[in-house]
C-alpha cells in the first residue's frame, strides 16, 4: 500500500494505493497519526486506487474521523470503487463519513 | 475440488493465506465482484478464528476445509478456542455501534456470504456462496 499527499490551499488530499487489509492498516494509521502531528484540519482520502477494504480498514478509517472529529477538523471520502463502497454501505458507515464520487466534489464548498 | 488446510496462523499471516486459497479458486470463480466477497468473508472468519478463536496462538492450528464445484463453494474453519455466543453478536450498523473500532467481521461474514452456520459452540463456522452468477456472466 501506498500513501501519497497533496497539499491544496488549507486542505491535504491523501490518495492510497493498494490494499487496506490487517497488514496494511498499521501503515495507514501511522500516516493518519502524522496529520494530527501536523495539526491538519481538512483531509480528503482518496480511494481510486483502493480495491479492497476489511474490517481493520474500516476500524482505522473509524480512528481517524474520532480524531478530526475532537479537534473540529473536516473528512471526507472520495472515487471509492464500487465494491469497496458497499462495505461501507453494508456497514452503514456511509452515514458517519462524508462521500463524493470524485475529488472535484470532494472539494466543492470544502 | 476438496482443499484442506490445518495451518498454525498468525493473524498477520492471514492476508497472504487468503490469496494463497483464492488463487486455488480461480477455475470455479474468475467473477470479480464474486472474489471480493469471498475473500473477505474468508479473510474475516481466519481473522477471528485465529485472533480471537486462537488468541493467536502459534502453537494452536486453525481447520479449513473447501469444497468448490461449478454451483457452489462451502468454506469450513474450525479453530481450537472456547467459541462465542454467535446469537448474541451486537449489531455494528445500530447508532451506539457505528463509531466502534470492531464487531464488524462476523456481520460482514453474514452480509457477503449467502449462508452462514455455526458449530461446535460458535469454534466452527460454515459459510457457502453460491457461484452460479459467476458461471452466467461467463
Amino acid at each position: 500500500m501506498k500513501v501519497s499527499n497533496l497539499k491544496k490551499s488549507d486542505c491535504t488530499i491523501c490518495s492510497i494505493e493498494g490494499e487496506i487489509n490487517l497488514n496494511t492498516s498499521p501503515d495507514l494509521r501511522k500516516a493518519f497519526e502524522e496529520f494530527s502531528r501536523q495539526n491538519i484540519k481538512k483531509i480528503i482520502i482518496d480511494f481510486e486506487q483502493v480495491p479492497y477494504i476489511d474490517s481493520s480498514g474500516l476500524a482505522t478509517l473509524i480512528e481517524l474521523f474520532q480524531r478530526m472529529k475532537k479537534i473540529d477538523g473536516k473528512l471526507r471520502i472520495c472515487s471509492v470503487p464500487e465494491k469497496v463502497k458497499n462495505v461501507f454501505e453494508v456497514t452503514k458507515l456511509h452515514k458517519l463519513f462524508e462521500i463524493y464520487d470524485d475529488q472535484e466534489s470532494a472539494l466543492e464548498g470544502f | 475440488m476438496i482443499l484442506e488446510y490445518s495451518p498454525k496462523l498468525l493473524p498477520e499471516e492471514v492476508p497472504e493465506f487468503t490469496k494463497d486459497i483464492l488463487s486455488k479458486l480461480k477455475p470455479f470463480c474468475t467473477d470479480s465482484d464474486l472474489l471480493f466477497d469471498i475473500k473477505l468473508a474468508l479473510e474475516e472468519a481466519l481473522i477471528n478464528a485465529v485472533k480471537y478463536g486462537n488468541k493467536s496462538d502459534k502453537e494452536k492450528c486453525v481447520f479449513v476445509k473447501i469444497e468448490a464445484t461449478d454451483q457452489e463453494l462451502v468454506i469450513e474453519i474450525k479453530d481450537q478456542g472456547q467459541g462465542f455466543d454467535f446469537n448474541n453478536v451486537a449489531s455494528p450498523t445500530s447508532q451506539d455501534n457505528l463509531e466502534k473500532l470492531s464487531g464488524r467481521g462476523v456481520f460482514l461474514i453474514k452480509n457477503f456470504m449467502d449462508k452462514v452456520e455455526y458449530f461446535d459452540k460458535g469454534s466452527k463456522i460454515r459459510m457457502v456462496k453460491s457461484l452460479i452468477q459467476d458461471k452466467k456472466l461467463i
